[in-house]
Protein backbone atom coordinates (compact mmCIF):
# COMPACT_ATOMS: atom_id res chain seq x y z
CA UNK A 1 0.00 0.00 0.00
CA UNK A 2 2.77 2.77 1.04
CA UNK A 3 5.22 0.95 -1.75
CA UNK A 4 1.99 1.96 -4.53
CA UNK A 5 1.24 5.48 -2.74
CA UNK A 6 4.82 6.26 -2.55
CA UNK A 7 5.22 8.08 -5.79
CA UNK A 8 2.01 10.04 -5.20
CA UNK A 9 3.54 10.77 -1.89
CA UNK A 10 6.54 12.16 -2.96
CA UNK A 11 4.63 13.94 -5.69
CA UNK A 12 2.59 15.79 -3.04
CA UNK A 13 5.38 16.78 -0.65
CA UNK A 14 6.97 18.43 -3.84
CA UNK A 15 3.99 19.97 -4.69
CA UNK A 16 3.96 21.45 -1.51
CA UNK A 17 7.50 22.22 -1.32
CA UNK A 18 7.05 24.36 -4.34
CA UNK A 19 3.86 26.28 -3.28
CA UNK A 20 5.82 27.22 0.02
CA UNK A 21 9.16 28.39 -2.20
CA UNK A 22 6.41 30.13 -4.47
CA UNK A 23 4.76 31.77 -1.36
CA UNK A 24 8.39 32.37 0.10
CA UNK A 25 9.26 34.11 -3.47
CA UNK A 26 5.45 35.58 -3.28
CA UNK A 27 6.91 37.04 0.20
CA UNK A 28 10.46 38.05 -0.86
CA UNK A 29 8.47 40.11 -3.62
CA UNK A 30 5.82 41.66 -1.25
CA UNK A 31 9.06 42.57 1.14
CA UNK A 32 10.77 44.38 -2.08
CA UNK A 33 7.31 45.97 -2.84
CA UNK A 34 7.07 47.38 0.79
CA UNK A 35 10.47 48.36 0.75
CA UNK A 36 9.94 50.03 -2.39
CA UNK A 37 6.88 51.56 -1.06
CA UNK A 38 8.16 52.36 2.47
CA UNK A 39 11.37 54.06 0.26
CA UNK A 40 8.80 55.87 -1.74
CA UNK A 41 7.13 56.90 1.26
CA UNK A 42 9.95 58.10 2.62
CA UNK A 43 11.10 60.31 -0.13
CA UNK A 44 8.09 61.78 -0.16
CA UNK A 45 8.23 62.69 3.41
CA UNK A 46 11.32 64.11 2.72
CA UNK A 47 10.12 65.94 -0.12
CA UNK A 48 7.36 67.26 2.66
CA UNK A 49 9.87 68.65 4.73
CA UNK A 50 10.55 71.56 2.11
CA UNK A 51 9.53 74.93 3.69
CA UNK A 52 12.57 76.96 4.06
CA UNK A 53 11.37 80.74 4.89
CA UNK A 54 14.19 83.18 4.25
CA UNK A 55 14.34 86.52 6.88
CA UNK A 56 16.12 89.37 6.14
CA UNK A 57 16.38 92.62 8.17
CA UNK A 58 14.53 95.55 6.54
CA UNK A 59 16.01 98.60 6.33
CA UNK A 60 14.42 100.02 8.99
CA UNK A 61 15.94 97.33 11.14
CA UNK A 62 19.27 98.35 9.94
CA UNK A 63 19.03 101.86 9.96
CA UNK A 64 18.11 101.48 13.53
CA UNK A 65 21.54 99.75 14.04
CA UNK A 66 23.95 102.21 12.41
CA UNK A 67 21.80 105.39 13.91
CA UNK A 68 22.95 103.32 17.33
CA UNK A 69 26.35 103.53 15.92
CA UNK A 70 26.64 107.18 14.83
CA UNK A 71 26.13 107.75 12.14
CA UNK A 72 24.39 110.77 10.75
CA UNK A 73 21.68 111.89 8.00
CA UNK A 74 22.76 113.53 5.05
CA UNK A 75 20.32 113.69 2.71
CA UNK A 76 22.58 113.94 -0.30
CA UNK A 77 23.75 110.53 0.14
CA UNK A 78 20.26 109.39 -0.64
CA UNK A 79 19.11 108.34 -4.02
CA UNK A 80 18.07 111.46 -6.02
CA UNK A 81 13.72 110.96 -6.25
CA UNK A 82 13.88 112.21 -9.55
CA UNK A 83 15.39 109.64 -11.05
CA UNK A 84 11.90 107.49 -10.60
CA UNK A 85 11.24 107.75 -13.88
CA UNK A 86 14.69 106.49 -15.36
CA UNK A 87 13.58 102.87 -14.70
CA UNK A 88 12.01 101.02 -17.37
CA UNK A 89 12.62 97.10 -16.91
CA UNK A 90 10.47 95.35 -14.19
CA UNK A 91 13.98 94.19 -12.50
CA UNK A 92 14.92 97.92 -12.10
CA UNK A 93 11.78 99.42 -10.79
CA UNK A 94 11.95 96.58 -8.27
CA UNK A 95 15.66 97.21 -7.55
CA UNK A 96 15.36 100.88 -7.16
CA UNK A 97 11.94 100.64 -5.19
CA UNK A 98 14.03 98.76 -2.10
CA UNK A 99 16.51 101.52 -2.62
CA UNK A 100 13.80 104.19 -1.93
CA UNK A 101 12.04 101.87 0.63
CA UNK A 102 15.29 102.13 2.50
CA UNK A 103 15.80 105.53 1.77
CA UNK A 104 12.73 106.32 3.43
CA UNK A 105 13.41 104.24 6.46
CA UNK A 106 16.34 106.77 6.82
CA UNK A 107 14.58 109.75 6.43
CA UNK A 108 11.67 108.12 8.76
CA UNK A 109 14.08 107.46 11.85
CA UNK A 110 16.00 110.93 11.41
CA UNK A 111 12.75 112.32 12.06
CA UNK A 112 13.28 114.11 8.69
CA UNK A 113 9.31 114.12 7.70
CA UNK A 114 9.41 116.23 4.51
CA UNK A 115 11.88 113.75 3.32
CA UNK A 116 9.67 111.00 4.91
CA UNK A 117 7.01 112.16 2.89
CA UNK A 118 9.00 112.74 -0.54
CA UNK A 119 10.62 109.16 -0.53
CA UNK A 120 6.89 107.38 0.39
CA UNK A 121 5.64 109.27 -2.52
CA UNK A 122 8.30 107.67 -4.95
CA UNK A 123 8.36 104.29 -3.24
CA UNK A 124 4.22 104.46 -3.69
CA UNK A 125 4.22 105.45 -7.19
CA UNK A 126 6.95 102.87 -8.45
CA UNK A 127 5.05 100.39 -6.58
CA UNK A 128 2.22 100.91 -8.57
CA UNK A 129 4.63 101.13 -11.32
CA UNK A 130 5.39 97.04 -10.33
CA UNK A 131 1.08 96.53 -10.18
CA UNK A 132 1.17 97.06 -6.59
CA UNK A 133 -2.08 97.25 -5.54
CA UNK A 134 -3.17 100.28 -5.24
CA UNK A 135 -6.19 100.33 -2.65
CA UNK A 136 -4.06 100.20 0.53
CA UNK A 137 -1.03 102.39 -0.96
CA UNK A 138 -4.38 105.52 -0.25
CA UNK A 139 -4.74 104.39 3.36
CA UNK A 140 -0.52 104.88 4.04
CA UNK A 141 -0.47 108.52 2.58
CA UNK A 142 -3.53 109.02 4.62
CA UNK A 143 -2.23 107.38 7.81
CA UNK A 144 1.78 109.58 6.92
CA UNK A 145 -0.94 112.75 6.43
CA UNK A 146 -2.55 112.49 10.04
CA UNK A 147 0.52 111.27 12.19
CA UNK A 148 3.29 113.74 10.26
CA UNK A 149 4.56 114.95 13.53
CA UNK A 150 4.44 111.45 15.31
CA UNK A 151 7.86 109.57 15.14
CA UNK A 152 6.71 106.02 15.96
CA UNK A 153 3.56 106.35 13.81
CA UNK A 154 5.89 106.92 10.99
CA UNK A 155 8.11 104.39 11.20
CA UNK A 156 4.82 101.90 11.88
CA UNK A 157 3.17 103.18 8.93
CA UNK A 158 7.21 102.48 6.73
CA UNK A 159 7.46 99.11 8.43
CA UNK A 160 3.37 98.54 7.85
CA UNK A 161 4.03 99.48 4.10
CA UNK A 162 6.96 97.10 3.34
CA UNK A 163 4.76 94.06 4.81
CA UNK A 164 1.95 95.28 3.00
CA UNK A 165 3.71 95.16 -0.50
CA UNK A 166 5.51 92.05 -0.01
CA UNK A 167 2.65 89.71 1.06
CA UNK A 168 1.05 91.63 -1.94
CA UNK A 169 3.50 90.31 -4.22
CA UNK A 170 3.82 87.06 -2.50
CA UNK A 171 -0.09 86.86 -2.96
CA UNK A 172 0.34 87.11 -6.72
CA UNK A 173 2.68 84.84 -6.81
CA UNK A 174 5.43 87.19 -7.44
CA UNK A 175 8.20 86.62 -5.49
CA UNK A 176 10.62 87.52 -8.08
CA UNK A 177 9.85 91.06 -7.65
CA UNK A 178 9.81 90.90 -3.99
CA UNK A 179 13.38 89.29 -4.15
CA UNK A 180 14.70 92.22 -5.97
CA UNK A 181 13.04 94.81 -3.84
CA UNK A 182 14.80 92.72 -0.95
CA UNK A 183 18.41 93.04 -2.51
CA UNK A 184 17.97 96.86 -3.36
CA UNK A 185 16.74 97.44 0.50
CA UNK A 186 19.71 95.93 1.61
CA UNK A 187 22.19 96.95 -0.31
CA UNK A 188 21.26 100.72 -0.46
CA UNK A 189 20.92 100.10 4.04
CA UNK A 190 24.19 98.89 3.77
CA UNK A 191 25.08 102.22 1.81
CA UNK A 192 24.29 104.25 3.75
CA UNK A 193 25.54 102.67 6.91
CA UNK A 194 28.72 102.43 5.58
CA UNK A 195 28.53 106.18 4.34
CA UNK A 196 27.16 108.82 6.47
CA UNK A 197 29.95 107.93 9.05
CA UNK A 198 30.65 110.89 11.24
CA UNK A 199 33.32 111.81 13.88
CA UNK A 200 31.15 109.95 16.54
CA UNK A 201 30.46 106.45 14.77
CA UNK A 202 32.46 104.18 16.09
CA UNK A 203 34.21 101.84 13.39
CA UNK A 204 34.55 98.40 15.77
CA UNK A 205 30.31 98.85 15.67
CA UNK A 206 30.10 99.31 11.95
CA UNK A 207 32.28 96.51 11.72
CA UNK A 208 29.90 94.21 14.05
CA UNK A 209 26.56 95.19 11.97
CA UNK A 210 28.31 94.36 8.29
CA UNK A 211 29.62 91.07 9.74
CA UNK A 212 26.21 90.21 11.37
CA UNK A 213 24.60 90.87 7.72
CA UNK A 214 26.52 87.95 6.74
CA UNK A 215 23.50 85.17 6.72
CA UNK A 216 21.32 87.70 4.95
CA UNK A 217 23.80 87.88 1.96
CA UNK A 218 23.58 83.95 2.05
CA UNK A 219 19.86 84.09 1.92
CA UNK A 220 19.98 86.81 -0.63
CA UNK A 221 22.20 85.47 -3.12
CA UNK A 222 20.40 82.04 -3.01
CA UNK A 223 16.84 83.95 -3.62
CA UNK A 224 18.97 85.52 -6.34
CA UNK A 225 20.11 82.05 -7.49
CA UNK A 226 16.16 80.71 -7.70
CA UNK A 227 15.33 83.62 -10.17
CA UNK A 228 16.47 83.04 -13.91
CA UNK A 229 19.04 84.27 -16.09
CA UNK A 230 19.88 87.83 -17.47
CA UNK A 231 22.91 90.35 -17.96
CA UNK A 232 21.42 92.70 -16.12
CA UNK A 233 20.91 90.12 -13.42
CA UNK A 234 24.02 87.84 -13.60
CA UNK A 235 26.01 90.90 -12.80
CA UNK A 236 24.01 91.49 -9.74
CA UNK A 237 24.81 87.91 -8.56
CA UNK A 238 28.21 88.04 -9.96
CA UNK A 239 28.61 91.07 -7.48
CA UNK A 240 27.00 90.09 -4.47
CA UNK A 241 29.13 86.91 -4.99
CA UNK A 242 32.31 88.88 -4.94
CA UNK A 243 30.78 90.55 -1.35
CA UNK A 244 30.58 87.12 -0.14
CA UNK A 245 33.80 86.27 -1.16
CA UNK A 246 35.09 89.36 0.83
CA UNK A 247 32.99 87.74 4.08
CA UNK A 248 35.83 84.90 4.27
CA UNK A 249 38.68 87.42 5.55
CA UNK A 250 36.31 88.04 8.65
CA UNK A 251 37.85 85.80 11.26
CA UNK A 252 35.39 84.22 13.58
CA UNK A 253 37.34 83.47 16.76
CA UNK A 254 35.58 80.40 18.83
CA UNK A 255 35.48 81.20 22.36
CA UNK A 256 35.47 77.80 24.51
CA UNK A 257 35.24 79.09 28.34
CA UNK A 258 31.95 80.73 27.75
CA UNK A 259 28.70 79.20 26.93
CA UNK A 260 25.32 80.47 25.36
CA UNK A 261 23.64 82.09 28.29
CA UNK A 262 19.38 81.95 28.38
CA UNK A 263 17.43 82.71 30.45
CA UNK A 264 13.90 83.93 30.91
CA UNK A 265 13.97 87.67 32.13
CA UNK A 266 9.74 88.63 33.06
CA UNK A 267 8.39 87.83 30.07
CA UNK A 268 11.45 87.88 27.61
CA UNK A 269 13.66 85.68 26.60
CA UNK A 270 17.03 86.84 27.16
CA UNK A 271 19.66 85.77 24.73
CA UNK A 272 23.46 86.44 25.07
CA UNK A 273 25.37 84.46 22.60
CA UNK A 274 29.28 84.48 23.80
CA UNK A 275 30.28 81.18 21.62
CA UNK A 276 32.07 83.86 18.92
CA UNK A 277 34.19 86.68 18.53
CA UNK A 278 34.70 88.62 14.99
CA UNK A 279 37.25 89.98 13.80
CA UNK A 280 37.65 92.48 10.66
CA UNK A 281 40.79 94.15 9.58
CA UNK A 282 39.91 97.93 7.74
CA UNK A 283 41.26 96.14 4.75
CA UNK A 284 38.19 94.19 4.50
CA UNK A 285 36.07 96.90 5.39
CA UNK A 286 36.85 99.02 2.69
CA UNK A 287 36.93 96.39 0.05
CA UNK A 288 33.31 95.07 1.71
CA UNK A 289 32.65 98.80 1.26
CA UNK A 290 33.84 99.58 -2.36
CA UNK A 291 31.75 96.58 -3.70
CA UNK A 292 28.50 97.92 -1.44
CA UNK A 293 29.14 101.05 -3.40
CA UNK A 294 29.31 99.39 -6.98
CA UNK A 295 26.44 97.19 -6.54
CA UNK A 296 24.34 100.15 -5.59
CA UNK A 297 25.78 102.54 -7.97
CA UNK A 298 24.90 99.44 -11.19
CA UNK A 299 21.29 99.12 -9.14
CA UNK A 300 20.31 103.46 -9.33
CA UNK A 301 22.54 103.66 -12.95
CA UNK B 1 -11.06 71.04 -27.75
CA UNK B 2 -8.63 69.34 -26.04
CA UNK B 3 -5.86 72.77 -25.56
CA UNK B 4 -9.20 74.53 -24.34
CA UNK B 5 -10.08 71.77 -22.02
CA UNK B 6 -6.10 72.33 -20.71
CA UNK B 7 -6.03 76.20 -20.92
CA UNK B 8 -9.45 76.24 -18.78
CA UNK B 9 -7.81 73.45 -16.26
CA UNK B 10 -4.44 75.47 -15.84
CA UNK B 11 -6.82 78.53 -15.69
CA UNK B 12 -9.13 77.08 -13.16
CA UNK B 13 -5.52 76.20 -11.18
CA UNK B 14 -4.19 79.47 -11.60
CA UNK B 15 -7.41 80.74 -9.56
CA UNK B 16 -7.06 78.69 -7.05
CA UNK B 17 -3.73 78.93 -6.13
CA UNK B 18 -4.13 82.90 -5.79
CA UNK B 19 -7.66 81.95 -3.75
CA UNK B 20 -5.18 80.00 -1.24
CA UNK B 21 -2.74 82.26 -0.79
CA UNK B 22 -5.41 85.01 -0.42
CA UNK B 23 -6.92 83.37 2.43
CA UNK B 24 -3.39 83.02 3.69
CA UNK B 25 -3.44 86.96 3.56
CA UNK B 26 -6.65 87.30 5.63
CA UNK B 27 -5.55 84.63 7.91
CA UNK B 28 -2.64 86.58 8.96
CA UNK B 29 -4.26 89.71 8.87
CA UNK B 30 -7.01 88.54 10.83
CA UNK B 31 -4.88 86.27 13.66
CA UNK B 32 -1.20 87.54 13.27
CA UNK B 33 -0.87 90.98 12.74
CA UNK B 34 -2.57 92.51 15.62
CA UNK B 35 -0.23 90.79 17.69
CA UNK B 36 2.79 92.09 16.89
CA UNK B 37 2.18 95.93 18.01
CA UNK B 38 4.14 96.92 19.29
CA UNK B 39 7.20 95.64 17.86
CA UNK B 40 7.55 96.86 14.24
CA UNK B 41 7.72 93.98 11.45
CA UNK B 42 10.72 93.47 9.34
CA UNK B 43 8.72 93.47 6.30
CA UNK B 44 8.49 89.85 5.31
CA UNK B 45 5.29 88.20 4.76
CA UNK B 46 6.23 84.38 5.71
CA UNK B 47 3.35 82.21 5.07
CA UNK B 48 2.61 79.08 3.52
CA UNK B 49 -0.29 76.08 3.38
CA UNK B 50 0.92 73.10 5.03
CA UNK B 51 -0.74 69.57 6.11
CA UNK B 52 -0.15 67.52 8.85
CA UNK B 53 3.81 65.71 8.72
CA UNK B 54 5.31 69.05 6.78
CA UNK B 55 7.92 70.94 8.09
CA UNK B 56 9.66 74.40 7.61
CA UNK B 57 12.72 76.39 8.69
CA UNK B 58 13.72 79.77 9.14
CA UNK B 59 17.22 81.38 10.04
CA UNK B 60 16.80 84.34 11.84
CA UNK B 61 20.07 86.62 12.35
CA UNK B 62 19.13 88.77 16.09
CA UNK B 63 21.12 92.07 16.39
CA UNK B 64 22.59 92.92 20.04
CA UNK B 65 20.64 95.60 21.50
CA UNK B 66 17.29 94.87 19.86
CA UNK B 67 14.34 92.64 21.02
CA UNK B 68 12.53 90.68 18.57
CA UNK B 69 9.38 89.27 18.57
CA UNK B 70 8.65 86.28 16.57
CA UNK B 71 5.21 85.20 15.87
CA UNK B 72 4.12 81.78 14.53
CA UNK B 73 0.36 81.34 13.73
CA UNK B 74 -1.25 78.35 12.56
CA UNK B 75 -5.06 77.62 11.42
CA UNK B 76 -6.72 75.47 14.16
CA UNK B 77 -6.85 71.95 11.26
CA UNK B 78 -3.19 72.37 12.42
CA UNK B 79 -3.39 71.71 15.98
CA UNK B 80 -0.26 70.49 17.87
CA UNK B 81 1.93 72.74 15.43
CA UNK B 82 5.31 72.27 17.27
CA UNK B 83 8.49 74.77 17.31
CA UNK B 84 11.93 74.68 18.68
CA UNK B 85 14.14 77.70 18.90
CA UNK B 86 18.28 76.79 18.43
CA UNK B 87 21.41 78.41 18.07
CA UNK B 88 22.88 78.18 14.92
CA UNK B 89 26.27 77.38 15.84
CA UNK B 90 26.27 75.35 18.83
CA UNK B 91 22.88 73.74 18.39
CA UNK B 92 21.73 74.86 22.09
CA UNK B 93 18.10 74.50 21.86
CA UNK B 94 16.80 78.71 23.37
CA UNK B 95 13.02 76.99 23.80
CA UNK B 96 10.70 75.07 22.62
CA UNK B 97 6.48 74.31 22.79
CA UNK B 98 3.61 73.72 21.33
CA UNK B 99 1.16 75.80 19.43
CA UNK B 100 -1.95 75.44 22.36
CA UNK B 101 -4.01 78.62 20.27
CA UNK B 102 -4.40 79.64 17.02
CA UNK B 103 -0.53 81.57 17.79
CA UNK B 104 2.50 81.72 19.64
CA UNK B 105 4.68 85.10 20.93
CA UNK B 106 8.03 84.34 21.78
CA UNK B 107 9.84 87.97 22.62
CA UNK B 108 13.30 87.70 22.56
CA UNK B 109 16.31 90.44 24.11
CA UNK B 110 19.21 89.69 22.67
CA UNK B 111 22.21 90.84 24.01
CA UNK B 112 24.44 89.56 21.45
CA UNK B 113 24.36 89.45 17.88
CA UNK B 114 23.55 85.78 16.90
CA UNK B 115 21.63 83.77 14.37
CA UNK B 116 19.20 81.40 15.56
CA UNK B 117 17.05 79.02 14.04
CA UNK B 118 13.15 78.28 14.16
CA UNK B 119 12.37 74.70 13.01
CA UNK B 120 8.06 74.12 13.14
CA UNK B 121 6.79 70.63 12.42
CA UNK B 122 2.96 70.16 11.85
CA UNK B 123 3.01 66.30 13.88
CA UNK B 124 0.84 63.67 11.15
CA UNK B 125 -2.36 62.75 12.21
CA UNK B 126 -4.37 59.91 12.09
CA UNK B 127 -7.07 60.40 9.64
CA UNK B 128 -9.73 57.79 9.15
CA UNK B 129 -11.79 60.02 6.41
CA UNK B 130 -8.94 60.35 3.92
CA UNK B 131 -9.26 63.94 3.56
CA UNK B 132 -6.40 65.55 4.49
CA UNK B 133 -6.93 69.19 5.77
CA UNK B 134 -4.42 71.90 4.81
CA UNK B 135 -4.08 75.10 7.02
CA UNK B 136 -2.24 78.37 6.89
CA UNK B 137 0.79 78.81 8.74
CA UNK B 138 2.71 82.05 9.47
CA UNK B 139 5.85 83.19 10.76
CA UNK B 140 5.85 87.37 10.96
CA UNK B 141 9.20 89.09 12.71
CA UNK B 142 8.71 92.08 14.74
CA UNK B 143 11.82 94.37 16.32
CA UNK B 144 12.15 96.87 18.45
CA UNK B 145 14.67 98.94 20.66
Amino acid sequence: MIKKNLPLFFSFCLIISALACQNDKREDKKSKETAKIEKLASEVKAEKIKTIFYSLPSPLELTILFKREGVEYHYEELHDPKKRDAYVTTVKKALNLGVYGADLSYAGLFAKHADAIQFFSVSQVMAEDLGIGQTFQREFITRLEKNAANKDTLLQVISDFFLENDSYLKDQNQQDISTYVLVGGWIEGLYLGTHMISAKTSSTGIKEIIIGQLNSLDNLILLLSDIGKSIELNNLKDNMILLREYYNEVDYVKIDESEIKTKQESDELLIDNQQHRHEMNDSTLLKITETVTEIRNSIIR
Amino acid sequence: MKSLLKIAFLTLLSYTTCDIFAQCKGFTKRNCLPELVPYMSNGQMNAAHFVPGENAQLDLNLNKGLSYRLLICADEYLSGLNYKLTDKSSGQVYHKDTLSDVFSISDLKVKQSGLINLEIKVPDQENPTGIVRSGCVTILVGFKE
